[in-house]
């Protein structure tokens, strides 16, 4: 899977606009940096499941978008084969953490394989925007942002 | 065409090309400067002239990590040749050497913010300081840091032994903000209801923003090649601390500069800009130490054992065979900085081959990418630290690698976001403001 691929799967997974994920002035690389857990090999990836997610995605990508959630439902997400891996994908986007592969993410059974990927992916998990909060130690508020309401994003 | 030939030469046409576009306020004749009477002419493309704000390349050929950065670290150069030019008139920068610069000529913060809380005096008066006074042994004033040490930062000490010193200074619009608003004590600024804006500087307009300058210095001594330091005969002012006996004493030194930050507020940057720069021998690169070179700040035969850790509190100078702070610079300076400060060297040695000012380097500049995206711009590069101003802060090392971590790794625009005043108001990315006291009546 490319780097290309990898950032419009995510789109597709996580329905944030590829450009959101992957800016054209990219300062902090989590696209990249999130692409490669995928090649890490302490994280364990059949190699097989990997070729099939890629392959399926292709296959799909062209689908137009009233019809493209749809077909990454059917294709991607109801398919016991690659439904894991895509689940996990989307966990690194929104949490910056990778967990084990062959476990059930909500057990926290594999200290030595479930990792932050990294201190930038943790920060920038999507997870805080979507909750209108932001991780523990690291605002980009302004002093007194505190006093106000959260935004929270639109949810159609 | 002369001066064309020569400099394509000195650091070849598409350098130069990119940086006379680049450079918003170029004089387009090349200076002359003299010594009244002195009839050795010099001749430089390098201009007096501060820019206003960045000039980028067209959108079109606008990459983040190659042209835009270069266009901010042209920015950066630009701002602090016009800063370290000659203050006084008709002379170039370095052309004897050494000078007295126009920077130095700013106010400087207690000159703005007085124990007194009174009304500064007016810009033309006090400004041109004769001599320097050198108080601030952490990077922020003493009511911030001095020896208490937040974050576990400062103070610097160098492989004399010495302390460095620190100051600061703001040039005439970030200053007449201050005075106009009546910020410059604690009541003035909790009955300030606005928000606190400095003024932007603007290539349209062709007006300047605040900019703001924060020198660290360290005393010349034992193993010091002065003739590599912008160097000044400062007042060097030791505080009270009476739990440890020390009694309030001043004395006279020579003192080296040894980092230079230019925080500059821009209409297209209003989280600033950040330019900083450091002596060239001031510390290694982490794992490249350079055998048999005197450091400022590191000792070869010491070890990496307190690498980039504050030394032991509060530091004595007195007593002997202490080991001082080891500092390396964990993140390199970026290739295309390095390239465009071998550059500009050339252009100050071709000036005269002992100038000072050759032995500067530009580190990095930090600029918002997105500054309407967030208060903080998403700046980029994501972390950037100068070893003497941000020593400890610069990551740490973990297995070899170095390791940063957001909100505590050194950022400029991430850390002065959170500048408040005393009223309980963002402070527009300076902490200056805090450093205000209240009337004496």
């Amino acid at each position: 899977m490319t780097l290309d691929e990898f950032v419009s799967l995510s789109s597709a997974l996580t329905g944030y606009p590829a450009s959101t994920l992957k800016p054209a002035r990219d300062t902090q690389m989590i696209a990249q940096t999130l692409y490669e857990q995928l090649n890490l090999p302490s994280n364990n990836i059949p190699s097989a499941q990997l070729d099939l997610l890629t392959l399926v995605w292709n296959q799909i990508s062209g689908t137009p978008p009233p019809q493209l959630e749809a077909a990454v439902k059917e294709k991607i997400i109801d398919n016991l084969a690659i439904t894991r891996l895509a689940q996990n994908i989307i966990y690194l986007w929104f949490f910056g953490i990778w967990y084990d592969l062959s476990k059930n993410p909500a057990s926290f059974t594999s200290p030595n394989i479930d990792h932050v990927v990294s201190p930038l992916a943790y920060k920038n998990g999507l997870v805080w925007g979507e909750m209108g909060a932001h991780p523990m130690g690291f605002s980009t508020g302004v002093f007194g942002y505190w006093e106000n309401v959260p935004q929270l994003p639109a949810i159609n | 065409m002369k001066k064309i030939n020569i400099i394509t030469l000195l650091i070849g046409f598409g350098a130069l090309a990119a940086y006379l576009s680049s450079s918003s306020c170029h004089n387009p004749k090349p200076l002359t400067g003299s010594n009244n009477g002195d009839s050795t002419h010099v001749t430089t493309p390098l201009s007096p002239v501060m820019p206003f704000d960045v000039t980028l390349p067209p959108p079109p050929q606008r990459v983040l990590e190659t042209t835009v950065r270069r266009g901010f670290d042209l920015f950066s150069w630009d701002s602090f040749i016009a800063l370290c030019w000659p203050s006084k008139s008709g002379q170039v920068i370095g052309q004897f050497g050494d000078n007295a610069t126009v920077w130095e000529t700013y106010k400087k913060n207690y000159q703005v913010f007085l124990d007194s809380g009174q009304k500064p005096q007016p810009w033309d008066i006090g400004s041109q300081t004769k001599e320097i006074f050198l108080s601030q042994i952490g990077k922020t004033p003493p009511e911030m840091t001095a020896i208490f040490q937040p974050f576990l930062t400062g103070p610097l000490i160098d492989q004399n032994g010495q302390y460095c010193r620190f100051e600061i200074a703001m040039n005439r619009e970030m200053f007449e903000y201050i005075n106009q608003h009546t910020l410059y004590n604690i009541e003035g600024q909790r009955s300030f209801t606005d928000t606190v804006i400095f003024p932007e500087g603007n290539n349209a307009t062709k007006k300047y923003g605040a900019v703001m300058v924060k020198a660290s210095w360290k005393i010349l001594g034992a193993g010091d090649d002065t003739s590599r330091f912008h160097k000044v005969k400062a007042i060097i002012h030791i505080a009270a601390l009476p739990s440890r006996g020390i009694k309030d004493t001043s004395y006279e030194a020579w003192v080296g500069l040894v980092g230079l930050h230019i925080g500059t507020k821009t209409v297209t940057s209003p989280q600033w800009i950040w330019s900083t720069f450091e002596q060239v021998d001031n510390v290694p690169d982490f794992g490249k130490v350079e055998k048999g070179k005197h450091y400022n700040f590191y000792n070869e035969a010491a070890g990496d054992k307190a690498l980039n850790k504050a030394p032991v509190q509060p530091w004595n100078p007195g007593i002997k065979g202490q080991i001082p702070s080891q500092v390396a610079r964990l993140t390199p300076i970026y290739t295309g900085t390095q390239a465009l400060n071998d550059s500009i060297h050339k252009l100050l040695v071709a000036i005269n081959p002992r100038n000072v000012w050759q032995y500067y380097e530009l580190v990095g500049t930090q600029w918002p990418v997105h500054p309407a995206q967030s208060n903080t711009g998403d700046p980029f590069p994501v972390y950037m630290a100068n070893a003497t101003l941000e020593t400890y802060d610069q990551g740490t090392i973990k297995d070899g690698k170095v390791v940063y971590v957001p909100g505590v790794t050194s950022s400029c625009i991430d850390c002065h976001n959170g500048s408040t005043t005393w009223g309980g108001r963002p402070a527009d990315f300076t902490y200056l403001l805090k450093t205000a006291k209240a009337v004496k009546k």
